[in-house]
Order: C-alpha cells, then sequence, then structure tokens
C-alpha cells in the first residue's frame, strides 16, 4: 500500500494566528501596552454604557461589574427618549446641523471655485479675508452677533442656532485646493466643446470633489452637534433644546436616577459614535482635515 | 577591495521565487553588472548583498568571512540609491559625515545637542571633516558643502551620493541604477566618472542595470539574469560572441539580433525555401540561427566578410532608417519573409546611400550562433559544404 | 482682441454672483462682528441698559490689573502647560508603535479615536462620575493600589490636572492619527540609507530621520493642541463652572460669565479681542515657523 503524503496548506486561522505572533520580546510587550491604552480610551465608554443599564444604587456600586446585576436597560432608555423630550432634542441637533451643511456647502462650493479658477477684481482681497477669517473663533464674535439677535428678536430659533456657522471660511479654502489641482487643461477642452460655465461646475468639477466633500460634510456634521458654546448661549426654552447641549442639565445636582443620566449621555454620544464605526475611514480623513491648513 | 562570494542565493515574496538560486564570484576590485529586464530580481540580489534583505537560503560571503544574516553596517559595503537618497534636512558635508559620525562616535556622542559637548566627539570631529573634505575634493564638490539636496542639480546630488558612499572606505560598492534619473546627455558623462572612479580606487563594484549599453561599456564583466534565474556571466565581449542561450544573445546587442528557424540535413541546410551549402556535423532537425544586424553585408554597399565560404542571401528591404553615420534597414530575406530582419550598414563618409529594394546580401558562416529546439546554444559552427550547388 | 476682454468680462460677471452669498454671510459673520467687538471694547456696555459711552482703554486695563482674569489667564497657561507635553509626546510615542504594527493597526486607531469623535458634553459626565471623590471608579483604582483617594473635581490643588486628563483622553487619537499621517510620508528609503550608513540603532533612527523630517507635523501638532488648550470650555461647563473656588476659571468660562451671565459686555469685548491675539500668535508662529523648514 503506497502512502500518498499531503502537503496542507494551513489553515486561514493557522495564517492569521501566525501573522500576529511577535517576532520578539519587546514586540509582545509594545503591542500589550497598545491594547492596555486602547482599554483606557474605550473604557469610559464601556462604563457609560454599562452604568446606562443599572438601577441607580448598582451605579457607584464599589463591587463594580460590568454586566449589570440588575437589567434595567429598558426601563431606562425608555425614560430617556420618551419621558424626556430627547427624540425632540435630537431632532434639534438634527435639523440644526443639516441646516448649517447645506447652507455651508451651497455658499463655499461656489467661492471656491471662483477663488481657484476664475479672474475677477478683488479676488485676492476676499482669499485674504477668508484666510484671516479662519482663525477666528465663534467665542470672539458671539457677542455681537447674540446682541444682533436679540434686537431682532430672533433668539430661541432655529435660525439664532444656525446663523454664525452658517459660512465655513474653512470649507472655502479646502475647496479652493482641492479646485485648484483639478486640471486646467479638462476645463477648456470642457469651454471649447460649448459647455457654459455653471454646466462646468456641475457635470465636471463637483463630481470630482465628492471625496472632499464628503471629508467635509463628516468634519462639519461632528463639530456641530458636538458644540456646547453657541446653543448654551442662544437656546432659551426646552423646545429648542440640542442633544448636547441637554448634557448640562446634569450638571450641578446630578439626576437621581443616575442610570438614566447615563443613559442619555450615551443616546447623545451615539449617533456619531456608531457613524465612526461605519465610515471610520471618512471620518478620520474628515475630522483631521483641520490638519490642512495654510 | 574585497572579494564577494555568493552560493545558491534563494528569496521568495509572498510565494513568487524571486531568487531561484543564484551563485555567483566576483573577484576583488572587479566591476560586475548584474542586468535584467525589470523583475529578474537584480535589485533584490543587490539588496540581499548589501544587507538590507535577509536570503531565504544560501550563502554570502565577503574575502571570505560569511556574512549571510549579519547588518549592513557589519559589512564594510557602501550602496549609492536609485533616487540617491539624500537626508534631505542637511547639508552635503552633514550628510557624508553621517557614516562616519556613525562608525566612530559612541551612542550617547551621538545624540543631538548633550552628544556635542561629549570628549569623544570632539575629538573625532575634525577627523571626520578632514575626511569629508577630501572626498568631496575628489569628486569636485567642494563649493557644495554647505547647500542642502533640495538646491542641487540631478547630476551634483548624484555625485553628493557618490561622496556618502565612498566617505567609508568599503570593500565593495553597490550601485542601484544610479543613471536612470539623469537625461542622456549627463548619463554618458557620470558613466565614465564612475568607470574612471573605479579604475583609480580598485575597489569592488557590483552595479545593477537594465540597460545593456551601460553594462556591456562599464563591466569587467556581466551577470545577465532573467526571472530568478542567473543566465550567463562573463566578459561583455564574451556574451556578445559567445551567448549560452536565445535569451542571452537577445538581451545584448543593439539593435536586437536576428533570430532564423533552419532545418538540418546530414549534408545540407534549408533556410525557408532555400538551400544553403551548410552543414552541421553529426546533426539534423530544427535549429535556430542567430544572426546580428551588423553581420549582415549589403553586397555592393559593403565590404564583402572576409571569409572563403560566403552565404549570400537575397534580401529585400521595407524601411530605412538614416542615424547619420550608418543606416539602420528593416526587411526580409527573400527566403523567409514572414521573419523580420534588421540590416545596420555604416556608411563612408555619411555620404547618402541609394539602396534598391531588393538586394544580396553575404554572410560569413562564422558569424552565425547555432541554437538548439530548446534555446540553449550549441558550439558548433555550420561548416560549408564545399561540393554541391547552391540553389 | 474684444473677444478675449468680453469673455474675461464676463467671467468676472460671473465669480462675482458666484462668491457674492459668501461675501454677504461673511460680512454679517466676520466682519461686521469683529468691528463691532472692536468697537465695544471701548465702551462700558451692558446689555441690559441701553444707555453706554466710550471709556476708551480702560476695559484693557481693568483687565490687567482684575484678579478674577489674571487668574483665569494663569489658570489657563497652568492647564496648557499640564496638557500639552501628554498631548504631544503620548500620540507621538503611539504613532511610532502603531506604525509597525500593520495587522493590529485599524483595530488600534479605532480604539484610540473613538473620544475625538464622541460628545465631549456627554462624556465629561462620564469623567465626572469615575472622577467622584467619594466613589468613582478612579479612586477605587488607586485604593486597590493603596493609594489614598483623590479630589478629582473638588480641590483646588488637583482640578486643573483632572480637567487635563479629561482633554487629554479626548485628543490622543486625534494627535495620534496626524503623527501616523506625518510617518507615512518619510521615505522608506532614507532608513536603508541611515542602515547602510550604519544607523540601525532606534534613537539614531529617530534623531537622525524620523524627527528631522516630522518637522513640520510636529510643529503643527503643537500649535493646534496649544490654540485648543486656551479653547477649554465644555468640561468646565459641565464638570467644574470654574470651581472650586475659581480654581478652574478659564479664559474663556471667565469671558462667557462677564458676557452672558454679568452681561459686561463690552468688558467681554475686550476679552475676546485678548484671546484673538493670543490665537493670532500661535498662528504666526506656525506660519513662521514652517516656512524656515525642511524643503525637499
Amino acid at each position: 500500500m503506497s502512502t500518498v503524503v499531503h502537503t496542507q496548506k494551513p489553515s486561514r486561522l493557522s495564517a492569521l494566528l501566525q501573522s500576529v505572533r511577535p517576532r520578539s520580546l519587546s514586540d509582545a510587550v509594545g503591542t500589550l501596552v497598545l491594547f492596555i491604552g486602547g482599554w483606557i480610551m474605550v473604557f469610559p465608554f464601556v462604563w457609560m454604557i454599562s452604568s446606562s443599564f443599572k438601577p441607580t444604587y448598582e451605579v457607584y456600586d464599589p463591587d463594580f461589574t460590568i454586566i449589570p446585576k440588575t437589567f434595567v436597560g429598558f426601563e431606562n432608555y425608555a425614560g430617556v427618549l420618551f419621558d424626556q423630550p430627547y427624540l425632540r432634542f435630537m431632532f434639534n441637533s438634527a435639523v440644526v446641523c443639516l441646516g448649517i451643511l447645506i447652507v455651508q456647502l451651497v455658499t463655499a462650493i461656489p467661492a471656491a471655485y471662483a477663488l481657484a479658477k476664475l479672474r475677477f477684481r478683488g479676488s485676492t482681497i476676499f482669499f485674504g479675508t477668508v484666510i484671516a477669517s479662519i482663525t477666528i473663533p465663534i467665542n470672539v464674535i458671539s457677542i455681537p452677533i447674540y446682541i444682533g439677535l436679540v434686537q431682532i428678536r430672533m433668539l430661541d430659533t432655529y435660525f439664532a442656532m444656525m446663523f454664525p456657522f452658517l459660512v465655513s471660511v474653512f470649507a472655502i479654502f479646502l475647496f479652493r485646493q482641492f479646485f485648484k489641482a483639478y486640471p486646467d487643461s479638462i476645463i477648456d477642452a470642457a469651454r471649447v466643446d460649448g459647455f457654459s460655465e455653471i454646466e462646468i461646475i456641475l457635470r465636471l468639477i463637483l463630481p470630482a470633489a465628492v471625496p472632499a466633500i464628503a471629508a467635509f460634510t463628516v468634519f462639519s456634521l461632528v463639530a456641530h452637534w458636538n458644540d456646547l458654546y453657541w446653543p448654551l448661549i442662544v437656546v432659551q426654552s426646552q423646545d429648542k433644546m440640542t442633544a448636547t447641549l441637554s448634557m448640562m442639565q446634569y450638571q450641578s445636582d446630578f439626576d437621581t436616577d443616575y442610570g438614566r443620566t447615563f443613559a442619555s449621555a450615551a443616546v447623545v454620544s451615539a449617533p456619531m459614535v456608531i457613524a465612526f464605526l461605519f465610515f471610520r475611514r471618512l471620518f478620520i480623513r474628515g475630522i483631521t482635515m483641520t490638519g490642512i491648513k495654510g | 577591495m574585497a572579494r564577494l562570494q555568493l552560493k545558491s542565493i534563494r528569496k521568495s515574496f509572498d510565494g513568487n521565487d524571486i531568487l531561484k538560486g543564484i551563485s555567483i564570484d566576483v573577484k576583488d576590485g572587479e566591476f560586475l553588472s548584474l542586468v535584467g529586464e525589470s523583475g529578474c530580481g537584480k535589485s533584490t540580489l543587490l539588496r540581499i548583498i548589501s544587507g538590507l534583505e535577509v536570503p531565504d537560503s544560501g550563502e554570502i560571503l565577503i574575502d571570505d568571512r560569511p556574512v549571510t544574516r549579519e547588518a549592513p553596517k557589519a559589512r564594510n559595503i557602501a550602496m549609492v540609491f536609485q533616487d540617491y537618497a539624500l537626508y534631505p534636512h542637511m547639508t552635503v558635508a552633514e550628510n557624508m559625515a553621517m557614516p562616519l559620525i556613525m562608525a566612530r562616535l559612541p551612542l550617547h556622542a551621538r545624540l543631538p545637542l548633550a552628544g556635542r559637548f561629549s570628549p569623544a566627539a570632539r575629538r573625532a570631529r575634525p577627523d571626520i571633516s578632514e575626511k569629508v573634505r577630501a572626498v568631496a575634493a575628489q569628486l569636485r564638490i567642494e563649493h557644495l558643502m554647505e547647500r542642502r539636496p533640495g538646491q542641487l542639480s540631478g547630476g551634483q546630488r548624484q555625485r553628493v551620493a557618490l561622496g556618502r558612499a565612498l566617505v567609508r572606505d568599503p570593500g565593495i560598492f553597490l550601485m542601484d541604477e544610479p543613471l536612470s534619473n539623469l537625461d542622456a546627455k549627463l548619463r554618458v558623462e557620470v558613466r565614465k566618472e564612475i568607470t574612471e572612479l573605479h579604475a583609480a580606487s580598485g575597489l569592488t563594484f557590483v552595479y545593477v542595470t537594465h540597460d545593456q549599453t551601460e553594462a556591456m561599456t562599464m563591466s569587467d564583466r556581466v551577470a545577465l539574469l532573467q526571472k530568478g534565474t542567473l543566465l550567463q556571466v562573463g566578459a561583455p565581449g564574451q556574451l556578445y560572441a559567445d551567448p549560452a542561450n536565445i535569451e542571452v544573445a537577445r538581451f545584448i546587442g543593439s539593435p536586437e539580433i536576428n533570430f532564423l528557424p533552419v532545418e538540418a540535413a546530414s549534408d545540407m541546410m534549408r533556410l525557408g525555401n532555400q538551400h544553403l551549402p551548410l552543414r552541421l556535423s553529426g546533426r539534423t532537425g530544427g535549429f535556430t540561427f542567430g544572426l546580428r544586424p551588423e553581420a549582415i553585408h549589403p553586397a555592393g554597399f559593403a565590404a564583402a566578410p572576409a571569409s572563403a565560404d560566403t552565404i549570400r542571401l537575397s534580401f529585400r528591404r521595407t524601411l530605412v532608417e538614416d542615424l547619420g553615420h550608418e543606416l539602420l534597414i528593416h526587411g526580409a530575406f527573400a527566403a523567409l519573409p514572414e521573419t523580420d530582419v534588421r540590416v545596420r550598414l555604416q556608411k563612408s563618409h555619411g555620404r547618402p546611400l541609394d539602396l534598391p529594394e531588393s538586394f544580396d546580401t553575404l554572410i560569413a558562416p562564422e558569424d552565425l550562433l547555432v541554437f538548439d529546439e530548446f534555446g540553449k546554444r550549441i558550439q558548433q559552427k555550420p561548416l560549408p559544404v564545399r561540393q554541391g550547388v547552391v540553389a | 482682441m474684444s473677444a478675449a476682454r468680453a469673455r474675461a468680462a464676463s467671467q468676472g460677471r460671473l465669480a462675482y454672483m458666484l462668491v457674492a452669498p459668501a461675501t454677504l454671510l461673511i460680512l454679517l459673520i466676520y466682519i461686521l462682528p469683529i468691528i463691532t467687538v472692536l468697537v465695544m471694547s471701548f465702551t462700558d456696555y451692558t446689555l441690559v441698559s441701553d444707555y453706554f459711552e466710550f471709556i476708551g482703554f480702560e476695559n484693557y486695563a481693568k483687565m490687567f490689573t482684575d484678579s478674577a482674569f489674571l487668574n483665569a489667564l494663569e489658570n489657563t497657561v497652568i492647564y496648557a502647560v499640564i496638557f500639552l507635553p501628554a498631548a504631544f509626546i503620548i500620540p507621538l510615542v503611539l504613532a511610532l508603535m502603531i506604525q509597525k504594527r500593520k495587522q493590529f493597526r485599524s483595530i488600534l486607531e479605532v480604539l484610540y479615536f473613538l473620544p475625538v469623535t464622541s460628545t465631549l458634553a456627554a462624556m465629561s459626565l462620564v469623567w465626572g462620575a469615575l472622577m467622584d471623590g467619594n466613589q468613582g471608579a478612579l479612586n477605587e483604582l488607586l485604593s486597590s493600589f493603596g493609594a489614598g483617594p483623590v479630589n478629582w473635581l473638588g480641590s483646588e490643588g488637583v482640578v486643573l490636572i483632572s480637567l487635563a486628563l479629561v482633554a487629554i483622553w479626548s485628543v490622543i487619537g486625534f494627535n495620534m492619527v496626524l503623527f501616523l499621517a506625518g510617518l507615512t510620508t518619510i521615505p522608506t528609503r532614507l532608513y536603508e540609507a541611515a542602515a547602510m550608513d550604519g544607523a540601525d540603532h532606534p534613537l539614531d533612527r529617530f534623531f537622525r530621520v524620523t524627527w528631522p523630517m516630522l518637522g513640520p507635523t510636529a510643529l503643527f501638532v503643537a500649535v493646534i493642541s496649544s490654540i485648543n488648550a486656551f479653547k477649554l470650555f465644555d468640561t468646565v461647563a459641565i464638570l467644574t463652572q470654574g470651581g472650586p473656588d475659581h480654581a478652574s476659571e478659564v479664559y474663556l468660562y471667565l469671558a462667557y460669565l462677564e458676557g452672558f451671565e454679568y452681561f459686561n459686555m463690552g468688558y467681554a469685548a475686550a476679552l475676546s479681542l485678548f484671546f484673538l491675539l493670543i490665537i493670532f500668535v500661535f498662528a504666526l508662529i506656525q506660519t513662521m515657523f514652517a516656512d524656515n523648514k525642511v524643503q525637499y
């Protein structure tokens, strides 16, 4: 009887294990340290969600366990979403963020194209103003805008919540860089073919700019969803309160129902975190866009 | 000056065999070129010699000392990269001093700021500056010492890269396609300089290039690689006149050699529909002739080859390229109209030549290279058949 | 000739149309407000009374004798000094470590970047609970090592450190990703050349190749982190409201209180302008040094 020798291809599991085998002791220690650090990064989230499932007395239980001894998650979250107008708060945040984003894109993209590809008098002044304005934070212009809103009695409205952010000089700067890189030769060829300028913008430039627009969208949505300062100033009634702003109600005396407090914190953080987990690459590119300044 | 021995070097990446067992012996002071098309493994081989890669199996010996797994700095080797890899944030002087600083100063003296004040550093620095200046003078770049690489031209950067390598007094000098980033004119100039450098320094050079002209003109020996195997190692003239197989013959020589399929019978050979008064002693069957463009002599326009037994073949031209000093004639032999053939014809005194569409060519049997059906070269040359009539 | 000029003119017209909306908004949102703030800083305007008068540089003089202002400035600087080194070095080390580990890179990026995307105001509540003086998880952890409980948010000496810890936590991933991006631009060739030159010790590689090539990125991270340190607001508003006893009253929080709780608008305007000046200085440092750096 002949023996047939099989050389088996290594199974996928063993190939995987092989690839993560540390090359040296220091390599293993380093990886361990990295993951311990990762655990520290993630622990507050774990604690938050765990507590959101617990009844009040268990949240600060010295005998801490991640899995709640008594699970009251449904009650806590139901309480947050329905007893408290959290759905309203989330809705307000969404309206404000989307409104801001749309106006930002609609004003910035044409302006950026003009700066990048067209010649007109005053373009240098305009661009100079854009650059200068990038460094101006909301904290500096908040007072006059607030007073202005008070004068026209538009405080505590969606308009007031969106107003200071409607133009993003950062978006203008960013898109201008991007458009500048678009080859002039393609635009000239389109002009020769008879495209009007508007058509060129809509049909050629815009589709090509989608990655930049996507990344900026992430940046804008995250920044304004998480904003505390301006809503704190202009929102007067619970009707217009944003999700992030609602965190302020827990500041001094903690709500007696601790579990519910952290359930609401979880609800507020959830959209951005979940979006991050799904669109990780886009998020990282978008948020680190603040990195690509002049 | 060091001797380099490679024994059965094997290397694969991701399941692809890049090097399939390369063995070469490089003599002390020799200029060896590694040539081949892209993907043949020459750069990988160079990196293995340098120590940047470790072979899967095989041995490397420098001056009879095994160094197969040792780090680059333990091998007394210097390397010039294709894109020079100069440190962009350092001046030319600092770039060239780097290897000496690494070699002569202990770790604590090398640290920024504090290291500067260590006694070891203070003692070593004047020697280092002196050596750097000497090498810079040799390469005629002293006037560039305080500049940064970003401010230099391609040729100047090249010299700095050479300087950084020379400063270490290496035993072996490795170069990875150093001329490919230069324009044509500069290339010829620097080629000459590298050859002179080799002659003056007597160092062992291992030179990687895909350009066979460079390899042929600069080297003592040429090693031709194809898909990870070594096809042949030998002096340039030897590879030209005595190729081991069809691949070598095809690679060496510009314009490319002509290949003609022939049938051999016991007393004659046939090219297409034409009989040739030639035979291969003791062999019959299908063979391939390798015939260099310069070995085909148009009758009446070129001097006939000095041979008693020239073969006469009718040739039909399709395209003539005039290069000034010579013509490159494209066409085919009448006997074999489907096979493209190139002919090189020197012009005397640059005078224009008017070639008819069809003309006879003369070929010396000694110029014919014979390859068997596997592409391997057989040593015998075709013998003329004295009796018998040309068909 | 005139066809070209006509085309140029129509291009110009189109351009004006395209920039018009943005220009209007920039005027209303940036230019007018800045001018207003400037003018307002020379008055004693308060929202509650319609009557105000110009008081020249009095607001600015007041700033430098006002103990609240000096306290806020001092707090902010101390906070920045605690925050910056950690916010710079830790992400750099992490980036260096992660860059080598290809297999784990994705999951580690997720873990470290998660805090960056989260809502700081919400997570501050969580940190407030973790840092609770009596029952917080942090003190539980310390006591298991035998160390005494720390009154993280209630003790004047420690509160700035606690706030810095939260901020460092939230920014590590961000700076780490920036450093990672910078590291990937360093050509491997340089490390190989360095290895040929004899520099294969990790310290040599770092000081001779990595750190110099990382220059522009490092400068950027330093400047951005400094500016962010001065912009501290959210955690103070949620967790300490400036306490205990003004120990965590930082610059922007004071400006907020002056403007929107005490309604001393004129004074708050002066504070805002001074803040803008600080930011400008940082931005200036960035542009000045960025030009001197590596060209290649």
